[in-house]
């Protein structure tokens, strides 16, 4: 869709106007604006919680988050208010977040969590006929401990973990969520990681203690 | 000496990453809690519009809540990465270009049809792109496009009309033409929701099926058994999400 036309000039707010007076191609040209974004925040989803999908799922949910900007006379859309603190392209992407969400929660349980993730990253699940049985005791208990630890960090350094190891953002990314420095990112993840080591550390030396201790 | 030392920290950064994803609680998409930060509360957090002391008491709740904080990290990493806009438009080669290539949505409620999105504009439309109406404009009611197909005998152009009947349904006709004269033989097989639900051969090059519900549908033009071009037609009613 070729965006070079008399709204390209407008600002948010007038486009917001202009679709809002029902100008015939003011609303393709606000969508087709920030496609992509929505395209790219609904894809982030469907990696994440490991959903197989396809261009047609894409596709659908492209349109179901269209459909929930203008549905009830654009209810959604006049309730934008930038005055609150917050970019329109921030506003259009957690819409396509939450309809992504909102569909995931709605298909059935066996089609979100199908293993058939496009994600290349995500963790490969050692094949449970080969694996020997004490190495799984060992991942298991490797994971509790690492839970156990986790929740003993501050909240602020947990969601910092969220970010930086289970999202994977980007460094520059987390020093604007957080207001931090870029150097402050690297700085906090060393300190964290050394904490993370010291507390497991420390679990594992109770554990031997205990192994150690006489039994009654 | 410094780069085993880096490269030691990347492997155990790795390490981490790959325990802690899979430590991951679960995958479930969790219901949203009674006590979740609102929208408003993520969107000024992720435009940096919060003071520190707002800024910090959301983060400790946002450590409590992953879904919130998964959905703050998906819109502030979609926004990083930039660069968003219109789609470029793929170029009608192959059965599955053809497909992604012709598909349009719109909504129809109250027996109005709106134009949501395609990868064409409808004809009406190209003129308004141009000059910006100084007037509200009336609820259109009546929509075309026109797409090409190659074909073994040179260029096949179709035109897709579509009109609101009633409140809930749709008139759609389609006019398959070569040079501009109708191209005889052709048969158009309408899909519903997948599954074959109409056929009909064209006349002077025009078939048309009427009142049809909201659904998602799919127009396959095929003469003497071969697939000339293929339309992607979805209709969302107020009970399709």
């Amino acid at each position: 869709m070729a965006l070079r036309n008399a709204y390209d000039a407008l600002s948010d707010d007038e486009l917001i106007a202009a679709v809002l007076e029902r100008e015939p191609a003011a609303w393709p040209t606000f969508f087709a604006k920030y496609e992509r974004l929505v395209i790219s925040c609904i894809r982030k989803v469907m990696r994440r919680y490991g959903a197989a999908f396809n261009e047609e799922d894409i596709e659908d949910l492209v349109s179901a988050t269209a459909l929930n900007i203008v549905k009830d006379d654009y209810k959604k859309l006049r309730a934008f208010d930038a005055t609150r603190g917050y970019k329109l392209s921030s506003w259009i992407g957690l819409i396509a977040t939450n309809t992504a969400h909102d569909a995931l929660r709605r298909r059935a349980p066996t089609e979100v969590w199908a293993a058939a993730a496009l994600d290349d990253t995500a963790p490969v699940p050692l094949a449970s006929d080969t694996q020997l049985a004490s190495e799984a005791l060992e991942a298991e208990d490797e994971a509790r401990e690492l839970r156990a630890a986790i929740a003993q960090l501050s909240p602020a350094d947990r969601l910092f973990m969220d970010y930086y190891y289970v999202q994977e953002l980007e460094p520059e990314v987390i020093a604007r969520l957080m207001s931090i420095s870029v150097n402050t990112v690297y700085s906090r993840k060393n300190k964290i990681r050394e904490k993370l080591r010291i507390i497991v550390a420390k679990q594992q030396d109770g554990r031997t203690r205990k192994g150690d201790a006489p039994r009654a | 000496m410094a780069d085993d030392e880096n490269t030691q920290r990347d492997e155990l950064d790795a390490a981490l990453t790959a325990r802690l994803r899979a430590v991951r609680p679960s995958l479930r998409v969790p219901e949203a809690a009674a006590d979740e930060p609102t929208d408003d509360e993520l969107l000024r957090y992720v435009d940096g519009s919060m003071d520190e002391r707002e800024r910090e008491a959301l983060e400790t709740r946002l450590a409590d809540h992953p879904n919130a904080a998964a959905r703050v990290a998906i819109v502030a990493e979609a926004l990083a990465e930039g660069g968003w806009g219109p789609l470029p438009k793929a170029d009608p080669v192959g059965r599955r270009a053809v497909n992604l290539a012709s598909r349009f949505v719109f909504r129809l409620s109250d027996g109005v049809l709106s134009f949501l999105r395609g990868t064409d504009l409808p004809r009406g439309l190209e003129p308004a792109m141009a000059v910006r109406s100084s007037a509200p404009a009336q609820p259109q009611s009546f929509f075309e496009f026109v797409s090409q197909y190659p074909f073994e005998s040179g260029q096949v152009d179709a035109r897709l009309a579509l009109e609101p009947v009633a409140q809930a349904a749709v008139d759609v006709q389609l006019e398959v033409t070569q040079a501009g004269a109708p191209l005889e033989g052709v048969r158009v097989k309408l899909l519903r929701d997948g599954r074959p639900v109409d056929s009909a051969p064209t006349e002077k090059g025009r078939c048309t099926f009427s009142a049809l519900p909201a659904a998602r549908y799919e127009l396959e033009i095929r003469k003497g058994g071969t697939e000339v071009g293929r339309m992607v037609l979805d209709i969302r009613g107020d009970g399709i999400a």
